[in-house]
């Protein structure tokens, strides 16, 4: 891998302090335990996405029974939207424009599994502390903080429900401490009787004359091709390979890479005769940055809730 | 036909067959795009595409006037580590657009003091990095919020492990209206 000349002395002046500071195992038990009650539990509550000075609420659902997890994300604010998640399946709703998005994962079979086993390799690119004991939406919660050794990524600090080990609240920070974007519950029920029709859309039995756009998402064997990353960055590893529908173009190439707590995502686009109306550029939402630019024929989309240096 | 595909970039066809993979290669429009994207892809991850396109956008954006002057040099004490990262051509790539990325406008509650040895670094690494342009801080991709749909399923994965990151989706969708 190549490095800039005169940009090989300046990581030598970095800060160092976060790589000489260790986790403790209770911080990396709290995060199994966050782990495993994401994967268990049923609650239904209201949460703020605060990004850029701007908060939007949300109601969230999630039903677990003997047919599996389903989820449901509904915007109570602005235009309605819902989003459902079931199995390997998430229906989008977009009433407005009467647009359903689907996007099914066909042959996706290991990644909670890898992620479960990356929460102990989370210690190689996070200094995993806790914290004090909070409270939030009325519960007492433990503040977990991951202090990121590198600049590849953001640090974050989770605080979780003393009692079942639910997330109630997300945020993420840049190296100067700055919030880049915060997820928080307002207002939650865990457990207890929840009615499996709260995880529907009410939009579902209405889409009949609906445009429907489907990701087509097909698992594609890029490793089988000979594709290898030679330099895997710390800490991160390329958990999924696949073609999409994006956009209406067939044949994207998405490639994910996570480091067991957040994901980039690399898109390739086959080549378009027009592509007029697109320009390169940086956009970022809270620490989503997404980053496109034109490469020959192609189109290269990256994005991530990853530091710019990491979302490569 | 995709692991015949790879098969053929391998090398390692078998001659008699090879004939015949060419003649679907080139009759074929979407298999031809997978071989094209597959070696972009490969290109990218080896890092063979970015130098000099990287070179070429410095160059445009250097000529493009600067709007975040007072910021940029932070964000250049930080080029460096995208070396290190993976698909290190695509780094490349989006290396030059990064340096402008907005979000080092304005940190609220930002701890000023915790920034020193970056900027005792940025002496050495101002002079090979091109200024901020105008350009790279409008939205970027056409259709955005597809974009973020299609990561959103491999977001804060393990922090909450449900459709929470959906809430960014949803928010640009808001924001943005749909293309």
């Amino acid at each position: 891998m190549r490095l800039l000349p005169g940009l090989l002395l300046a990581t030598s002046l970095l800060p160092v302090s976060a790589a000489l500071a260790e986790s403790d195992s209770a911080g990396v038990q709290w995060l199994q335990r966050i782990y495993a009650a994401s994967q268990k539990l049923s609650y239904t509550g209201t949460f703020v996405y605060h990004h850029d000075n701007t908060v939007e609420t949300s109601r969230i659902t999630r039903v677990v029974d003997a047919s599996g997890p389903v989820e449901k994300l509904e915007a109570l604010d602005g235009d309605p939207r819902e989003i459902v998640r079931s199995g390997d399946q998430v229906v989008c709703y977009y009433p407005r424009t009467m647009t359903m998005k689907i996007d099914k994962q066909s042959g996706r079979t290991s990644f909670p599994v890898i992620l479960s086993d990356q929460i102990k390799e989370l210690t190689e690119s996070y200094v995993i502390r806790t914290g004090e004991v909070e409270r939030v939406a009325g519960h007492d919660c433990q503040v977990i903080v991951l202090q990121p050794k590198d600049n590849l990524r953001y640090g974050q600090r989770l605080c979780a429900d003393v009692g079942s080990g639910m997330l109630l609240k997300a945020k993420t920070f840049n190296e100067k401490h700055g919030m880049l974007e915060a997820i928080a519950f307002t207002q939650i029920q865990i457990g207890g009787n929840i009615d499996r029709s709260k995880v529907k859309s009410r939009f579902a039995a209405n889409t009949k004359a609906w445009h429907v756009e489907d990701s087509g998402a097909e698992q594609a064997n890029l490793g089988e091709a000979g594709w290898s990353v030679r330099a895997q960055p710390p800490g991160f590893r390329k958990i999924m390979e696949m073609t999409r529908t994006l956009n209406g173009k067939s044949g994207v190439g998405h490639i994910v890479f996570s480091d067991g707590l957040v994901a980039v995502s690399v898109f390739i686009e086959p080549p378009v005769a027009h592509a007029s109306g697109r320009h390169a550029g940086l956009s970022r939402q809270g620490a989503i940055n997404i980053y496109a630019r034109q490469v020959g024929d192609h189109w290269v989309t990256v994005v991530g809730e990853a530091p710019p240096r990491a979302s490569s | 036909m995709r692991e015949r595909i790879s098969t053929l970039m391998d090398d390692e066809g078998i001659e008699s067959e090879l004939d015949q993979d060419m003649l679907r290669l080139r009759t074929d429009s979407a298999l031809r795009r997978t071989w094209d994207t597959y070696h972009l892809i490969g290109d990218a991850l080896r890092g063979d595409v970015a130098p000099g396109l990287c070179a070429r956008v410095s160059e445009r954006l250097a000529a493009e006037p600067t709007v975040l002057a007072p910021q940029r040099r932070k964000v250049d004490a930080k080029v460096v580590q995208i070396a290190l990262s993976a698909a290190a051509g695509v780094a490349g790539i989006a290396l030059v657009g990064w340096l402008a990325l907005p979000q080092w406008q304005s940190e609220p509650g930002q701890m000023a003091s915790a920034s020193p040895p970056a900027v005792a670094a940025i002496g050495v690494a101002a002079p090979a990095s091109p200024a901020p342009a105008a350009s790279a801080v409008t939205p970027a991709a056409v259709g955005v919020e597809n974009y973020l749909l299609a990561h959103q399923r491999f977001s804060h994965a393990i922090a909450i492990q449900g459709v929470a990151p959906y809430a960014r989706t949803v928010a640009d969708e808001h924001e943005g209206g749909a293309e």
